[in-house]
């Protein structure tokens, strides 16, 4: 059911933004690659994620929005865990949530009837970040919330009227908050986002 | 550069394919590894890090594991004896694979003339515990216990009672606890796994971890 109210949430969104004026609405297939910290507790991409965008245009080349999405990371693992003071051995599956929620501001180069729009930009926000270790028959959770911030640049690709394909490089990084699961003082998670999606715009044609 | 239009009724049907692709995507976040009774094992060590494993030469173990339990009730680990010779075994095996020499008693300490603080007792203990589980929506809950909560297995659904069994060895310093009248533990190593499994599978992951908590542990061998 919560998967349910997601998909209705996310298409009423949509759809609706999209019915107003300069705004560029769309939702994206998010991959995530581990890096930093974040990498040591796994390695595995994540192919499971997606997020939902809105901007609004103040001129032809600039815009302001807000974005959320989400990407878990699964993964099974034997390695030893090395304790301060000894060690513990056994199957682990290992996962990491990330909810970014974002405001963000883009500049777009080229011209508003252009078919192909490169742009940069910089999002600003928190990250809901829910880590878990399961070993053994237990398990362990540790969940903040992460200041964070999240360069992107990208291109849209016009394929029909008002309507773009996107794809995003996004490197995110969420400060560090609160304390790891394994007690350390570097509680940051970093990650890098390779984003994909459709988007409409509405008032330009 | 030309502006494409076409597909005019792109956006009626790409909505909910994209929606479609979003619930297949949300749906296999959850990996299902199909694991088994030994994926739900553990070996943990703990050792006290002041104390240098190599002033130890000689080692004490009784032929014996001792059960806990609520002695008020049966004991719940009867089925477990058949793998004490096995367990005894193997924990003495590693000990002498790391340099240690076995004394058939502590009698042995004043008849050769060994320095009591060369010596440490092994004492192995087993205990079982009893947890019920319940299913709701993505997450799994436990009673608590201790700083950890266990889970259960991924059954679907309902309630779910399992029970685990410990086994645990503990490494004592001799000379230290005659000197001081307090049980000085030096190196502590548990096993903990689901109970129920086959027996031939039992023995195998009882192996595979007593001899884990060795491997963990490289600092733990004798001194010349």
């Amino acid at each position: 059911m919560r998967i349910l109210a997601i998909i209705a949430a996310v298409v009423l969104l949509t759809t609706t933004a999209s019915a107003q004026k300069q705004l560029l609405s769309g939702i994206t297939w998010n991959i995530g690659f581990p890096s930093g910290r974040m990498g040591d507790f796994l390695e595995e991409t994540s192919l499971s994620g997606f997020g939902v965008e809105f901007s609004r245009f103040t001129s032809d080349n600039v815009a302001f929005g807000a974005s959320f999405s989400w990407n878990v990371w699964s993964e099974l693992s034997n390695e030893t865990i090395q304790l301060n003071n000894g060690a513990v051995s056994g199957t682990q599956v290992r996962y990491v949530n990330s909810f970014p929620l974002f405001l963000n501001a883009h500049y777009y180069l080229g011209h508003k009837a252009d078919d192909f729009r490169p742009f940069f930009g910089l999002n600003v926000g928190t990250y809901y970040i829910l880590q878990r270790l399961e070993i053994g028959i237990y398990a362990f959770d540790n969940d903040n919330w992460h200041f964070g911030v999240a360069p992107e640049a990208g291109l849209l690709i016009g394929i029909a009227r008002g309507t773009y394909l996107t794809g995003t490089l996004r490197y995110n990084y969420a400060f560090d908050s609160g304390s790891t699961l394994g007690g350390k003082d570097d509680n940051s998670f970093s990650y890098w986002g390779v984003n994909v999606g459709i988007s409409w715009m509405q008032g330009w044609f | 550069m030309q502006t494409i239009r076409r597909l005019t009724g792109f956006r009626t049907w790409i909505v909910p394919a994209v929606a479609l692709a979003l619930v297949l995507g949300v749906s296999a976040c959850y990996e299902d590894y199909n694991l088994g009774y030994e994926d739900y094992d553990t070996a943990l060590t703990q050792y006290n890090k002041e104390i240098s494993f190599t002033k130890f030469k000689y080692f004490v173990m009784r032929d014996t594991i001792v059960h806990v339990y609520d002695t008020t009730k049966t004991d719940p680990l009867t089925s477990m004896r058949k793998y004490d010779k096995q367990i005894l075994s193997l924990v003495s095996s590693n000990f002498i694979a790391r340099g240690y020499e076995r004394l058939a008693d502590t009698s042995q300490i004043g008849i050769r003339g060994i320095d009591r603080d060369s010596v440490f007792v092994v004492g192995i203990g087993q205990m079982t515990s009893e947890f019920t589980g319940y299913y709701y929506s993505y997450g799994w809950y436990g009673g608590w216990y201790g700083w950890y909560y266990p889970y259960y297995p991924p059954v679907y659904g309902g309630t779910y009672e399992y029970s685990t069994g410990t086994t645990l060895i503990d490494m004592v310093d001799y000379g230290q606890t005659i000197s001081e009248q307090k049980i000085r533990s030096v190196w502590l190593g548990a096993v903990t796994g689901l109970a129920g499994d086959t027996q031939a599978s039992v023995q195998t992951r009882l192996s595979n971890n007593i001899n884990q908590l060795f491997i963990q542990s490289p600092y733990l061998y004798a001194g010349q």
